[in-house]
């Protein structure tokens, strides 16, 4: 996964002109990287590309 | 029943009956009411505003409409609460935060127009999360309300003031929103039941959510008032032919996932015990497998944080201060994710709600565990990814697929804090998991136990 510091969250928050304190952007830092590292997974586990055009997972049936 | 304090006692479906044979009044009921708020609410901490001039008033025109024989129906008269995220007309809505302040709406949420056509009176609106968030912070506008069954602990959120309002008997039902548990959580935290219906089945909008997950649902002392109330909020007669017993239901339970989160040992001993009730009651329990469960939990939080932000970031642009220091963290974590974030959960979502469709065809509905955690607290402390859907594994998932989900009480902890049951139906399929949720409340004893409140009378 990629890591996020906090001064690249600071720079972004900053480009999205949120007013976020050093303490907050520490606080938030671990909250964001969670987020990210979840969508990460779900991104490579749902391909939904051009390269994958035709190729979406149908869903099977675990039940019986 | 004929002392004025034990009318906290009754349901929605016994004071309807009460005030429909003459037996009690609206006023007298609401009086009752406003008495215990005012006794219990410094220590419970449930209620932003009680609209008590209002609801007696509003009492006062159900009384003379009902002796003019203009009987509405089983709410008429009943006093209902609010989560304060949603509109009311002409009270104060703040959805805990400065932000919104003394804001009072020009018009009710849909929800609240169908609760007050139907006879309900507005009561009172009831604590939350700033902004419905999940996690309880004392650095909301208005500070947590307090489990009533055990006073050292928060209740779970958001809905948390409706499920202790309700539970405290403070009111005997109460509507709450949820985006990933925020009604289940704090009916099974409080013992009383919760209702998420199917998506768009109750018009959601005026309530702060986001709208691609989220719906209102009632929280209640039984399943037969939920019943009521979804009557009310969605048209329709979900409370006839609910004594009916299942026939032969099939109950399917995804025991790889409830394994997986690992729950609170005394969650899952009340989990297997209520599964045996299922069983003793003639319903055949099937094990099934449903890919990707836990992933649809995350995805659901990828989905609320993006839309929280989207709702939210004129405001965190402009009046950032105005947000409790945490909650203004919360609603910040969306604006860093992408377009492509937001479109693979929700394409999680579309998997996932195909594989539980799939296996709904095969079993009447799913039983799961609520929450893994005991208490608000234990779900805060466990780090379990609580802004990704660990704390909501059992809940979040079926935000995302949009099936409705009934949350019953189902045990009691060592420490006496109420432990839930989840029952998962079909798209639409209401009314028959009413039926099932209202089976199970009836073989078990859960639902007429109170908390012990005596002590925080002394208190307040």
């Amino acid at each position: 996964m990629n890591r996020l510091s906090a001064a690249r969250l600071g720079e972004m928050a900053s480009g999205l002109q949120l007013e976020l304190g050093d303490d907050e952007l520490t606080r938030l830092l671990p909250m964001v990287q969670d987020l990210l590292d979840v969508a990460q997974i779900l991104r490579q586990k749902q391909p939904g590309g051009i390269d994958h055009m035709g190729q979406r997972e149908r869903p099977t049936d675990k039940s019986r | 029943m004929s002392r004025a304090e034990d009318l906290h006692l009754l349901t929605v479906a016994a004071a309807g009956r009460r005030i429909h044979d003459g037996s009690l009044t609206p006023t007298s009921y609401v009086e009752a009411l406003i008495e215990r708020v005012r006794r219990l609410d410094p220590v419970l901490r449930c209620t932003i505003t009680l609209a008590a001039e209002a609801a007696l008033a509003a009492a006062n025109l159900a009384e003379s409409e009902i002796r003019r024989g203009g009987w509405k129906g089983p709410l008429h008269g009943i006093p209902i609460g609010v989560k304060d995220c949603i509109a009311t007309e002409g009270l104060r809505t703040s959805a805990n935060s400065r932000v919104l302040g003394d804001w009072v709406p020009a018009q009710d949420a849909p929800a609240v127009a169908a609760l007050r056509a139907a006879g309900a009176i507005v009561f009172a609106k009831l604590n939350l999360n700033e902004f419905a968030w999940s996690i309880p912070s004392e650095d909301d506008l208005h500070a947590p309300p307090r489990n009533p069954w055990s006073l050292d602990h928060y209740a779970m959120g958001s809905s948390s003031g409706s499920a202790v309002a309700v539970a405290s008997g403070l009111c005997p039902a109460a509507l709450g929103t949820d985006a990933g548990g925020s009604v289940r959580q704090p009916a099974s935290n409080c013992g009383v039941v919760g209702l998420k219906p199917t998506h768009r089945l109750v018009d959601a909008s005026g309530a702060f959510a986001a709208p691609s997950i989220c719906e209102v649902g009632p929280i209640t002392r039984s399943v037969e008032d939920a019943a009521l109330l979804l009557g009310a909020l969605a048209g329709g007669s979900y409370a006839e032919n609910l004594g009916w017993p299942p026939k032969r239901a099939r109950i399917g339970v995804p025991s790889r996932h409830i394994d997986l989160a690992q729950a609170d040992p005394q969650i899952g001993s009340a989990f297997a015990e209520s599964i045996r009730v299922l069983r003793q009651l003639g319903m055949e329990i099937v094990e099934v497998e449903i890919e990707g469960l836990a992933d649809a939990a995350a995805a659901d939080f990828i989905v609320l944080n993006a839309e929280a932000f989207a709702a939210h970031e004129t405001k965190l642009r402009t009046r950032i201060a105005d947000y409790g220091p945490s909650a203004r963290l919360y609603h910040t974590q969306g604006a860093f994710l992408s377009a492509a974030d937001y479109i693979a959960a929700l394409r999680t979502g579309e998997s996932v709600q195909a594989r539980v469709d799939e296996t709904l065809a095969h079993v009447d509905a799913l039983a799961t565990p609520v929450v893994p955690f005991l208490t608000a607290e234990a779900a805060r402390a466990a780090k379990a990814q609580p802004h990704t859907g660990g704390g909501a594994v059992f809940t979040a998932p079926f935000n995302l697929t949009g099936h409705p989900a009934l949350v019953v009480p189902g045990g009691m902890s060592a420490e006496r804090i109420p432990i839930g049951l989840q029952l998962v139906g079909r798209a639409g399929g209401e009314a028959d998991l009413l039926r099932l949720g209202h089976a199970f409340e009836q073989a078990t004893p859960w639902h007429t136990m109170h908390p012990p409140l005596d002590a925080a009378a002394a208190l307040g």
